[in-house]
């Protein structure tokens, strides 16, 4: 526990530590006068007006006290206004841009990521069992199929062959989707099967190749270690060798790769976003990044940084539990 | 009818484009109750039989011939299920490193069950309660605790102990011991040697005991089995082997091993060369080409077995006994300077604990050497022995300047005092060198020998290439290696070729002195041999002075002029060799001699249960007063209270012991008691 506040207390200095760096890039490149002008635009303009909203916008305050300014917003969940999407008559906030993207991406990316651990764990198990038997050769080569076709190759095909040819699932995410609020979307995309399928069944198609990969690998240096053999000699049936010995110590790696594509969130998933077009963080960060639209920009390398350093401690307080070197502390 | 029986087994490692027999026409029997030995260099073959009698063997091993009949019953021919049903119940194995052999997430309590739950179907209660059983059995100290303990918090001894209860917990009627003692210190594989025996005495289980310690074999079994690249070499009793063996293998073996009592020759006798490579096809008498009395008959034809079932031998010229110990030329004294090379100050290092938590600053320290001060003197050969954490190699690392000492000084003679950083670092190389405990690890595979030896010169600035690389043959020819050497890679060489390797490296700046970290402890005894008397060769060629770190008694007692013994950071008698090992003066370093497993029988038998009892505490809190008093059989009160100086045995040359109640007696005791007070 005590351990877990510890990480915290460092993951909070390293989200300073990115928001310094987030800010003070583009600060330093815009200056107000510019960011002004590209809000209020040139038309009966005066410089008095330019100079009026600097003022409110807080812009003619020196830097760091802006930086401070909007660390403090940002903590109360105010990121701002988009200067790109704001205009003389009305501001569009950084929150209305986002607009929820993040907590659909979260759905999009991370129910069918847990599903293809899901079914990794049992496959790379199987596959190191009977390693290089048929079956093993046979999943070695669908796995790398999947693993190395392209994205946008894999989405298109879907969406043609599954939703125009099969009549399974369809092809888009319906636009209105993107006006449904957060809290409703679970129940919107319960309602709605047919429109998540598709994206849900292509991230699950291109991230269960990689876990595995990754867990046979671990499973096969768990099978020749010396106490997987111990079992054998006390007369252990392989299933039980399997569940008892082999399990467990082959799946702590894994979790630390699990933690580790939680950022994989934001941007990710940006082709199926894009092909299935599922109003997500991924398409949403492309367009800010084409636009300048940089104080969106800002929050979304937040939101990655957030979730980097929770991918993280998840990962290691998952290890603490499955692993009791981890826990009690192996001096050795 | 004995209880197992294999008969003529053939046991083949499949390899990409060949096979490897391991084991081949192998027949012997084991009674009930009885303890064989099974013993050999590495890669005779031994530990294969073992898991081809439990059908452990790796995916790509088979037994191709023969039978193993237990009980009455060809293991070979029994299905995996009913072959589970003897593995773990009748038959358990005892494995070979038990830092690795227990399930690093699972609870002790629960693995030893586990045999219990699968083949009685015992439930979880009562899996406990027989695990608390046999752990009281094997004497594990506080069970109850261990119980619901993982391995990683055990000590290698009580691991080991942990995994022989796991082996009992069915009360099988063999157990297959396969090198159970080898990662154990000498006194922890005493201990550990001795509850196999009480067992085995106590509950009747047959052992068969697979090891490549002449000395483990000699006073724990009833007969031994020799074997020598995959074929049985000779069979007798365990008496017949050590006094009557007939086998030229046997004796070379038996005569390789330094032994701590005899006097010590000038040279080991080493078997020449190395085991035959087994993927090819053999013609003759294996051991022909390392053998000295091999004749033209044993280069043609394979030996039979002679003899009768006492005692069989695959040998056309058999000897008769041990080698005669003729003509023993007591270790010249060689000319030793008294001027000390190397002078250790009060030499102290700690290294912090892991800090716990971000508000919790009082940083703990582990004491790995505490207070050590002593000289090396030219062409001298300095022991330290020790049990594993008593802080020897980290002296080693200090000396070398791959640690740095948080107090104390380290001085060379000769050297300028002044240099500071690098440059003194680069000086330093000059006087002394090391050469590692691992050959396997400690030569970067992606290098070609000569870069690797000539590295060190290249450090110094020292010549050309054209000039190092005639440096690197020079070198190879002192070390005994062939000069196309230079252009292969590490991983072509065998343990004890890497070691040469590692000698010539250490040499190639003409160091006054060469710290060798257990340089033998990896390799067989017949290769031990081999670089035991390089490095007596290259000491008396170069003048060198060594400090020989090693955990074997015996092997510092053959190599070393003077020798310290070192106890949890505590150096507790320095003294010349052969008067520390005939008369020890402190408690610790009689168990430790106590406990070396000697390959002769009578004396084996004769030293059972007389070693060092217990664990090392930890070096974090260490007792206070005298470190060694919690396991000093004469600890009294003073020895809590004051730490003993080191203070000069009477009638020693240059012995001194730091004990308040010593096993010789000792000049003035107590004459400057302020100065204990640390």
């Amino acid at each position: 526990m005590r351990y877990v506040l510890r990480r915290l207390f460092q993951g909070i200095f390293i989200l300073i530590g990115v928001a310094a760096i987030t800010f003070f890039l583009p600060s330093l490149y815009y200056s107000p006068q510019f960011l002004a002008v590209s809000v209020l635009g040139f038309i009966h303009v005066h410089q008095s007006d330019y100079n009026a909203w600097i003022h409110l916008q807080g812009l003619d305050k020196p830097i760091v006290v802006q930086f401070w300014n909007w660390l403090f917003a940002v903590a109360h969940g105010n990121f701002g206004i988009s200067y790109i999407h704001s205009s003389r008559f009305h501001t569009v906030t950084v929150n209305q841009v986002l607009n929820g993207s993040l907590w659909r991406s979260v759905w999009l990316v991370g129910i069918p990521t847990i599903v293809s651990i899901l079914l990794a764990i049992p496959i790379g198990l199987t596959q190191a069992m009977r390693r290089n038997k048929v079956y093993d050769h046979a999943m070695t080569t669908g796995v790398y199929v999947l693993y190395s076709t392209p994205a946008v190759l894999v989405c298109i095909l879907m969406a043609y062959y599954f939703a125009i040819v099969l009549h399974f699932g369809q092809p888009t995410v319906d636009p209105t989707a993107q006006g449904i609020s957060p809290g409703n979307f679970p129940s919107y995309m319960l309602h709605n099967p047919s429109q998540f399928i598709l994206p849900f069944l292509a991230i699950m198609i291109l991230s269960i190749g990689g876990f595995t990969r990754y867990m046979r690998g671990s499973a096969l240096d768990t099978l020749v270690q010396d106490y997987v053999r111990t079992a054998k000699a006390k007369g252990a049936s392989p299933t039980r060798v399997l569940f008892r010995h082999v399990f467990r110590p082959s799946v702590i790696p894994l979790l630390t790769i699990i933690g580790l594509t939680i950022p994989a969130i934001i941007g990710g998933a940006l082709i199926v976003e894009d092909v299935f077009n599922f109003p997500g963080m991924g398409v949403l960060t492309v367009t800010a990044v084409e636009r300048d639209d940089f104080k969106v920009v800002m929050a979304i390398t937040l939101f990655t940084a957030v979730l980097t350093v929770l991918g993280n401690l998840a990962a290691d307080v998952l290890t603490a539990i499955a692993d009791p070197r981890v826990r009690l502390g192996d001096k050795r | 009818m004995s209880l197992l029986k294999i008969a003529d087994l053939q046991t083949t490692y499949a390899l990409r484009r060949s096979a490897v027999v391991a084991v081949d026409a192998v027949s012997f029997e084991i009674d009930a109750g009885e303890c064989v030995g099974v013993v050999g260099e590495s890669g005779c073959g031994k530990s294969t039989i073992g898991m081809s009698i439990l059908r452990l063997l790796a995916s790509n091993g088979h037994v191709t011939g023969g039978e193993v009949l237990f009980d009455g019953t060809d293991l070979t021919k029994l299905s995996e299920r009913a072959m589970r049903k003897v593995r773990g119940n009748s038959i358990a194995l005892i494995p070979q490193d038990p830092m690795t052999s227990l399930n690093p997430v699972t609870r002790i309590g629960t693995q030893i069950a586990e045999g219990l739950r699968i083949h009685r179907g015992a439930s979880r209660s009562e899996g406990r309660k027989r695990a608390l059983e046999v752990l009281k059995m094997v004497e594990m100290p506080n069970p109850e605790e261990r119980l619901e303990q993982y391995p990683f918090e055990l000590s290698g001894g009580l691991r080991q102990r942990a995994i022989i209860a796991m082996a009992l917990v069915c009360e099988p009627k063999l157990l297959i011991a396969d090198e159970p003692t080898p990662a154990l210190d000498v006194t922890i594989q005493a201990q550990i040697l001795d509850v196999l025996d009480s067992l085995r005495e106590n509950f009747g289980m047959a052992t068969m005991l697979i090891t490549h310690d002449m000395g483990v074999i000699a006073g724990r079994t009833d007969r031994v089995v020799v074997m020598y690249a995959g074929k049985k070499a000779e069979v007798a009793s365990t008496v017949e082997i050590f006094e009557h063996m007939r086998h030229p293998y046997t004796q070379a073996l038996l005569s390789s091993v330094p032994k701590l009592d005899t006097i010590v020759a000038d040279r080991l006798a080493s078997i020449p060369g190395l085991p035959p490579d087994l993927s090819g096809e053999i013609v003759g008498c294996r051991f022909a080409p390392r053998c000295v009395y091999a004749t033209d008959e044993c280069r043609q034809d394979e030996p039979p077995l002679f003899g009768g079932d006492e005692h069989l031998f695959a040998c056309f010229h058999p000897v008769d006994g041990p080698l005669a110990t003729a003509p023993v030329t007591v270790k010249t004294t060689r000319e030793q300077s008294t001027q000390p090379l190397l002078t250790v100050t009060d030499l102290v290092k700690e290294f912090p604990v892991r800090a716990t938590g971000l508000l919790n600053r009082n940083r703990r320290v582990v004491s790995a050497v505490a207070g050590i001060s002593f000289e090396v003197h030219e062409g001298e050969t300095f022991g330290l022995v020790g049990e594993s954490g008593c802080g020897k190699t980290t002296i080693g690392r200090l000396i070398v300047g791959l640690e740095e000492p948080t107090a104390g000084t380290i001085e060379f003679a000769g050297r300028d005092p002044g240099l500071k950083g690098q440059r003194a670092r680069v000086a330093d190389a000059l006087f002394r060198q090391i050469v590692f405990q691992d050959p396997y690890a400690s030569l970067n595979p992606r290098k070609r020998v000569s870069d690797i030896i000539a590295e060190p010169l290249e450090i110094q600035r020292d010549g050309d290439g054209r000039s190092r690389l005639a440096k690197v043959f020079e070198l190879l020819d002192e070390v005994g290696l062939p000069r196309d050497a230079a252009d292969r890679y590490p991983h072509e060489f065998s343990g004890g070729q890497r070691q040469r390797i590692g000698f010539a490296r250490a040499l190639a700046v003409r160091p006054k002195m060469v710290i060798a970290d257990e340089p033998v402890s990896a390799l067989d005894v017949s290769i031990q041999a081999q670089i035991l008397n390089l490095m007596q060769d290259l000491r008396d060629e170069h003048g060198l002075s060594y400090i020989f770190i090693s955990h074997d008694l015996a092997v510092v007692r053959y190599i070393a002029d003077r020798i310290g013994v070192m106890y949890l950071g505590h150096l507790v008698e320095i003294g010349p060799a052969t008067e520390v090992f005939s008369e020890p003066a402190h408690h610790y370093t009689q168990g430790l001699l106590d406990a070396v497993p000697v390959p002769d029988v009578e004396q084996s038998i004769a030293r059972r249960g007389m070693q060092v009892r217990g664990e090392l505490p930890s070096p974090v809190n260490p007792p206070s007063g005298c470190r060694f008093r919690t396991r000093c059989p004469a600890a009294q009160e003073l020895c809590a209270k004051e730490q003993p100086l080191l203070t000069p045995v009477e009638g020693g040359h240059g012995h001194v012991v730091a004990c308040h109640f010593p096993l010789r007696s000792t000049v003035s005791i107590g004459t400057d008691r302020s100065e204990v007070s640390t």
